[in-house]
């Protein structure tokens, strides 16, 4: 009987003691995975050599794991809009592709894709009225 | 040679090495005041700090004043995070899977002549339009003069009254969040020594508060995702030393832009260890006129503290954000605070 209540004290005590720590560990395990490719980034200012941590979600663009490409380049530009516009991509890659260098450039500087999507619709009637 | 004119040659003698004293006395004044006047000039960033010649070696301590020239946002003669309708900045604060959200319209004023209104450098409006804050209004103005601490007048909606408050200390937070007033606004160029330690490419993304990531939250509508624009850009790394003593962090090091000068990420160091990180995504206002490269404005603060594991997210919507506005100098004055609204 006596041993009985004990492990009922113990499995009790655990529980609140694991509730207590849960969601602190989960903040921790969210942010460790940023963490270690932040201190991997710095780093480099030491050993002039980058090693990024394996399969780490901040390495590179999360955009490029939605979109299976990279904001780099204009193909890369061109799936990202794709999978965040698809209606303005359709007028985008029918511009010539100074323009379409011209929208990339000003994402890469603002950010702003409401932005890019009224320009797209600008650069459209300027192509026409030429 | 007679005797007159013996004097006369003397007296003209004495007369121009007294004269030479005088010039070299003032030549002395001159060149100590020449090499002063930079000194002098380089403790008050200001509207009027240009950007580097092309081509021209940059030291530290440039490299330092440019970054405070960015973030006091001195490229504009005015800069407002307004309220536009329901949409409005938002300050996230997540601790022990807990969070709490405050609304923050910000107005700056840059806009200050040369001996105008006690020689003003700069005035900037808070409106809280949410939480316990709600309601409240707070303009800190900050002097020319170094040496002249900011002023701080809060407006209490309960009071119906301005109050007038000393500054805060610089490690206090800043809302409640893992941002101190000194990360935001306090710190200056001066109360660090700075060291470049490289150049390099940004390879990682700017953090986020991951759970909140592209989802729709209350006053700013849908959350960015993490910003990854940033990588494979040219960065100094800027190594800051605290002059302070006993001081919560060490050092820091800021990764900034070598050609618009923003810091889009700064790690503090306490005994070795990585203590506190802030990640700041910046844009540019306009991309369709050639400007200043360093008129830029915030899109999104991120904290995360790793004492604690307290994080901060403030998220700025585009369509908030104004500037060089037609406002007069006179919206910034306590009969704004007044006006606010509960």
């Amino acid at each position: 009987m006596k041993g009985q209540t004990f492990t009922h004290d113990v499995i009790i005590r655990s529980t609140l003691i694991w509730i207590a720590c849960q969601p602190f560990s989960s903040l921790q395990a969210a942010s460790s995975d940023y963490v270690s490719a932040v201190k991997a980034d710095v780093e480099e200012f030491t050993t002039h050599e980058f090693k990024a941590p394996a399969e780490s979600k901040w390495i590179g663009s999360a955009d490029e794991v939605l979109s299976g490409g990279e904001l780099g380049t204009l193909e890369g530009f061109s799936q990202f809009l794709l999978s965040k516009s698809p209606g303005s991509h359709i007028f985008y890659r029918k511009l010539p592709k100074s323009y379409q260098e011209q929208l990339r450039s000003d994402y890469l500087a603002t950010g702003d894709l409401d932005r890019i999507k009224d320009d797209i619709f600008k650069y459209t009637r300027e192509v026409k009225n030429k | 040679m007679n005797r007159k004119m013996i004097d006369f040659c003397r007296t003209s003698e004495n007369k121009s090495m007294n004269l030479a004293h005088t010039n070299l006395k003032t030549s002395k004044l001159l060149v100590l005041f020449l090499l002063l006047m930079p000194m002098s000039g380089q403790a008050v960033v200001g509207r009027d700090l240009p950007y580097p010649a092309q081509g021209a070696d940059i030291n530290a301590d440039e490299v330092a004043r440019q970054v405070y020239f960015a973030n006091h946002f001195f490229a504009f003669r005015n800069f407002s995070i307004k309220r536009q309708s329901r949409t409005m900045s938002v300050l996230i604060n997540s601790s022990g899977g807990s969070e709490l959200a405050t609304a923050v319209e910000r107005h700056l004023n840059n806009n200050y002549g040369a001996d105008e209104e006690e020689s003003l450098l700069s005035r900037d409006l808070a409106i809280f339009h949410s939480g316990k804050m709600r309601g409240t209004g707070m303009l800190v103005s900050e002097y020319k003069d170094e040496n002249k601490s900011k002023d701080y007048m809060v407006w209490l909606p309960e009071l119906r009254k301005i109050r007038r408050f000393s500054q805060p200390s610089y490690e206090d937070a800043w809302g409640g969040s893992v941002f101190t007033f000194g990360d935001v606004t306090l710190r200056k160029p001066e109360d660090e020594t700075h060291e470049l330690i490289g150049k390099k490419t940004f390879r990682t993304c700017l953090g986020t508060i991951e759970s909140l990531e592209g989802k729709h939250y209350r006053y700013s509508g849908k959350l960015p995702e993490r910003s990854c624009r940033h990588l494979n850009k040219e960065v100094y790394g800027l190594l800051s030393t605290t002059k302070f003593d006993n001081w919560w962090y060490d050092y820091r090091i800021s990764y900034v832009d070598t050609k618009s000068f923003a810091d889009y990420r700064t790690l503090y160091y306490k005994d070795g260890e990585l203590i506190k990180i802030i990640d700041r995504d910046w844009g540019l206002v306009n991309t369709q006129e050639e400007g200043d490269p360093r008129a830029l404005f915030w899109k999104y603060w991120y904290g995360l503290d790793l004492r604690n594991g307290s994080e901060s997210w403030a998220v700025i919507p585009r369509e908030v954000v104004e500037y060089n506005t037609d406002k007069g100098n006179n919206f910034w004055t306590e009969k704004t605070l007044r006006k606010i609204k509960r």
